[in-house]
């Protein structure tokens, strides 16, 4: 059937860059010349279930499931390399109780 | 922020000075959080990446308005801060319809389970996508009814276990966004949970576009799908999908069949333009009252030519004491409001 798209495009899963797959990697043209985003990730742990997502899929492994344990009893995420962090959101965006988010960092014009 | 030292009981993630709350907070009903849903449920990055879209397209908040159904997934209009009605099982898209042909420049969007829209909801899916109403529908497919307990969907891959199947479901399951393109869909897409970028974009799309939009989002449902066929927690499923998706925008929609297992074919499939059903109304609408005003206009002693009395179409139609029957005048009597507004008959533009 026609989809209305003038070809057809196929590619593999680009949107969570992985540190196993090495080959989706290629060096930015203007690496060095473009600023390099630093995110300030903030956290509302009452809100965590624990499901474990932000961990799992931050591309710059930025946070470690705590040892602590909210008020509902959930071990909540912590913030272990915050200078590693893009700012990216994928966190932000994934998070299913809304307990999770980003500000630019102040250096780079954040409030 | 450093992880060393926790502020107010939070490792090293509190808020900040000058920080003024999660971004999600202003177009969510914070005052009914925290919400029903399970955790690894995927239900809540669904309403995240919607209410994500809906702030960055700027869209007005009161020109848009959300319809769910019954079941989990039908929860999300009553947490979103906007205009919304959570409808008996399965109406949302007959309540939708009425709700946009009222309101041709209200953004409607229905966010209901697979469940909801593809079981006592089937047919009112198809028509909407054949009728090409101008709605946006949200299904999330979780593979299993939520929130009745686990009983089987015509989602359910075949061989997976439910409460009503507990041998194994026998039965094979649609395929969603064949089903919303053979029917007519003029935007077909799926994403999972995971693809939350792209579930962004491909939400931005569908409010601007003027058509029917369907997109299936595939989300885990630990609690009672995964459970019950021993697949373990929500990230499970991510990591699943992480593996098997396959993104391929402009696929042919017969190839997105799902299994238990195998590939997720997901990406943007359809995307085409077609006259909606509302063009075709508001059309026939100023056809059938500017011919009467031409009759009116003929049979007034020293009427006007046909081509004048045309030109003054809106004026004439409004005279509802001579109309024969009250509920056709009543109807056609809106003709020249619509037109005083200076809105065009066609008042279908979507915000
Ligand atoms: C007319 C009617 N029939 C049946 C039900 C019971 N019921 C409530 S929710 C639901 C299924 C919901 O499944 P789905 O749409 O897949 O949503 P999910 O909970 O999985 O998100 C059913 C059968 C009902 N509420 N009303
Ligand atoms: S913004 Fe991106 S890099 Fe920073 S913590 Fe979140 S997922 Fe990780
Ligand atoms: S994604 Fe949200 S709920 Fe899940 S662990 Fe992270 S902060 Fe908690
Ligand atoms: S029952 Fe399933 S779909 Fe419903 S909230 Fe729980 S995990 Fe989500």
């Amino acid at each position: 059937m026609d989809s209305g798209y003038p070809e057809k495009l196929t590619m593999q899963m680009d949107g969570t860059p992985q540190a196993e797959s090495p080959q989706f990697w290629r060096k930015p043209i203007d690496e060095g010349k473009a600023p390099k985003l630093v995110g300030v990730v903030l956290m509302i742990p009452e809100r965590c279930k624990g499901c474990g997502w932000c961990v799992e899929f931050c591309p710059r492994k930025v946070l470690v499931i705590s040892e602590r344990f909210n008020i509902k009893g959930y071990h909540y995420p912590r913030v272990a390399k915050p200078e590693e962090c893009v700012d990216c959101r994928l966190c932000e965006r994934l998070c299913p109780e809304f307990a999770i988010y980003l500000k630019r960092s102040p250096a780079q014009g954040g409030s | 922020m450093n992880p060393e030292t926790p502020k107010k009981g939070t490792d090293g993630g509190d808020e900040l000075p000058g920080s003024d709350g999660h971004p999600m907070d202003r177009i969510l009903r914070m005052d009914r959080m925290p919400h029903i849903w399970c955790p690894g449920c995927g239900l809540g990055t669904t309403v995240s990446c919607f209410a994500l879209a809906v702030n960055e397209c700027g869209i007005d908040y009161d020109k848009l308005c959300v319809v769910s159904g019954i079941g989990c997934t039908g929860r999300a209009a009553g947490y979103l801060r906007l205009d919304g009605y959570h409808t008996t099982h399965g109406r949302a898209i007959p309540f939708a319809t009425g709700l946009h042909l009222a309101n041709p420049d209200l953004k409607v969007v229905v966010i209901s389970g697979d469940g909801d829209l593809s079981a006592i909801g089937g047919n009112h899916l198809i028509h909407a996508a054949r009728r090409n109403l101008n709605l946006v529908v949200i299904c999330v497919n979780n593979f299993i009814y939520g929130m009745t307990g686990g009983q089987v969907a015509p989602t359910t891959p075949e061989g997976m276990k439910a409460t009503t199947s507990p041998f194994g479901c026998l039965e094979h399951p649609f395929n969603l966004p064949y089903l919303a393109s053979s029917s007519g869909a003029t935007l077909v897409a799926r994403w999972t949970t995971l693809d939350v970028r792209q579930m962004v974009n491909t939400f931005k799309k569908a409010f601007m576009k003027k058509g029917f939009s369907f997109i299936e989002v595939i989300s885990p449902c630990p609690e009672l799908y995964m459970r019950r066929n021993k697949l373990g927690d929500g990230l499970a499923m991510m990591k699943r999908f992480q593996s098997d998706r396959l993104v391929k925008h402009g696929a042919d929609p017969k190839e997105a069949d799902l299994g238990a297992t195998g590939k997720i074919l997901v990406g943007e499939f359809v995307n085409l333009d077609r006259s909606t059903y509302a063009d075709a109304y508001f059309r026939m609408v100023s056809q059938l009252a500017e011919a009467k005003s031409v009759r009116k206009e003929e049979a007034k002693p020293g009427g006007k030519s046909p081509a004048q009395a045309g030109a003054k179409a809106p004026e004439a139609v409004g005279e509802p004491k001579a109309k024969p029957r009250p509920a056709e005048g009543d109807r056609e009597g809106r003709g020249p409001e619509k037109k005083a507004a200076g809105t065009p008959a066609v008042a279908t533009s979507p915000p």
